[in-house]
């Protein structure tokens, strides 16, 4: 299969070749933001142990978010208070994308059903699609498609540079490709990571693919176990015998 | 020398259709996305068991706006897609579109498609010729995950 994806239209390359540089300086800066995640040298060696065969990148000091302002798919606004008081896990994505993101969203489903959070209660989980497209994006458009997943999940958009400030500081990537004013075709390629937000508000934990709905809940198990609901910034490792 | 040219344009034919039969499909689906959902995928195994290499250089469907061929590359979590231009199957070998690599992008549906419904595409292969593909609408398979 590899074989046919090493074609490349040459009509293509003028605007590709230009994406394709803006596409591996993203792509380089992510590999190399997420390595900092797993190796930072200041970090101290907490011994986070997680799960077996888990694709978690847990992060020593949970990071505090700046402020941004966002709007979910039912109109109320979407701010770093949105994400406060719960367990979090926000997936970036798009409408217009046909294999990853319904795929992501299958996942979360899966994971939900097998939570299975109690709608009443505030203290639940909480899944959020986050739209790198709000061109195409609307409210409208996104609530629709995120709540056929599950009537719990939320779709959130806004003003691009908006959504700069909490991609960028989650170190999440995105790019256009081929999008030129009037054109309603292009392909967004973006970041698939699942980010784990703590009940304070933080960036704690980092899935990467390949993941499945399994992954999720053990992730979210692990960080609440871990954690627990009001989680201090800093790690205090658990006594050796209760290890 | 009529009836000489209509016995070359039978063969003619029943050599494209016979291209067409070399090319077996496998595991046609796709599956059920949000009603509002702008573009869906399809999945599909092509088997070529014929001698010649086959080549699948378009595909179209009148239920949709349009239908191309995409693939999927994950390099460190960023999910990139870019359009191939064609899918070669050689004489004896098969590809797989499927969730993760290769998939038909199919793009503003005409109507939305539910669990139970078929999608039919035509794929056009080198030769000029067409082949029909139903593709089955299922719906979303909860268990999507991988084994460790």
């Amino acid at each position: 299969m590899g074989d046919n994806g090493a074609m490349s239209n040459p009509r293509r390359h003028s605007p590709a070749a230009v994406f394709g540089l803006l596409g591996l300086l993203f792509i380089g800066f992510g590999a190399g933001y997420l390595l900092s995640l797993r190796q930072n040298p200041e970090a101290p060696d907490t011994g986070i142990a997680v799960p077996a065969g888990l694709n978690l990148a847990v992060l020593t000091d949970a990071r505090s978010l700046p402020a941004f302002r966002l709007q979910r798919h039912d109109g109320r606004p979407f701010t770093v208070d949105s994400l406060r008081g719960h367990w979090n896990v926000l997936f970036f994505g798009y409408t217009h994308c046909p294999d990853v993101c319904p795929l992501a969203l299958q996942n979360l489903r899966y994971a939900w059903q097998q939570l299975q959070p109690d709608p009443s209660n505030p203290a639940r989980p909480r899944a959020w699609f986050v739209s790198v497209d709000p061109d195409r994006d609307t409210p409208k458009l996104l609530g629709e498609y995120v709540t056929y997943f599950h009537p719990d999940f939320t779709g959130v958009t806004g003003p691009a540079d908006e959504i700069d400030k909490l991609t960028g500081a989650l170190g999440i990537l995105y790019g256009f490709e081929d999008k030129t004013p009037g054109k309603d075709d292009y392909i967004v390629n973006h970041s698939s990571q699942m980010v784990f937000i703590d009940p304070q508000g933080r960036m704690r934990a980092v899935l990467s693919p390949p993941y499945d709905g399994d992954d999720i809940v053990r992730a979210l198990r692990f960080l609440e176990a871990r954690f627990g609901p009001q989680a201090d910034n800093h790690i205090t490792p658990k006594p050796e015998s209760l290890a | 020398m009529i009836p000489r040219l209509s016995l070359l344009i039978v063969l003619f034919l029943t050599t494209l259709a016979a291209r067409a039969a070399t090319l077996q499909i496998q595991d046609a689906r796709v599956p059920e996305a949000p009603p509002v959902a702008p573009v869906l995928a399809g999945y599909l195994t092509l088997v070529n068991s014929g001698e010649k290499t086959v080549r699948v250089v378009g595909a179209s469907s009148d239920q949709f706006e349009a239908v191309e061929i995409h693939e999927m590359h994950m390099k460190d979590g960023v999910m990139t897609m870019k359009p191939v231009p064609a899918l070669t199957i050689p004489a004896g070998g098969k590809v797989s579109l499927a969730p993760g690599g290769l998939h038909l992008m199919l793009i503003r549906p005409h109507k939305p498609f539910r669990a139970g419904d078929t999608i039919r595409v035509m794929l056009k292969l080198d030769d000029g010729s067409t082949l029909a593909v139903n593709l089955p609408v299922k719906a979303g398979d909860d268990h999507t995950h991988h084994h460790h």
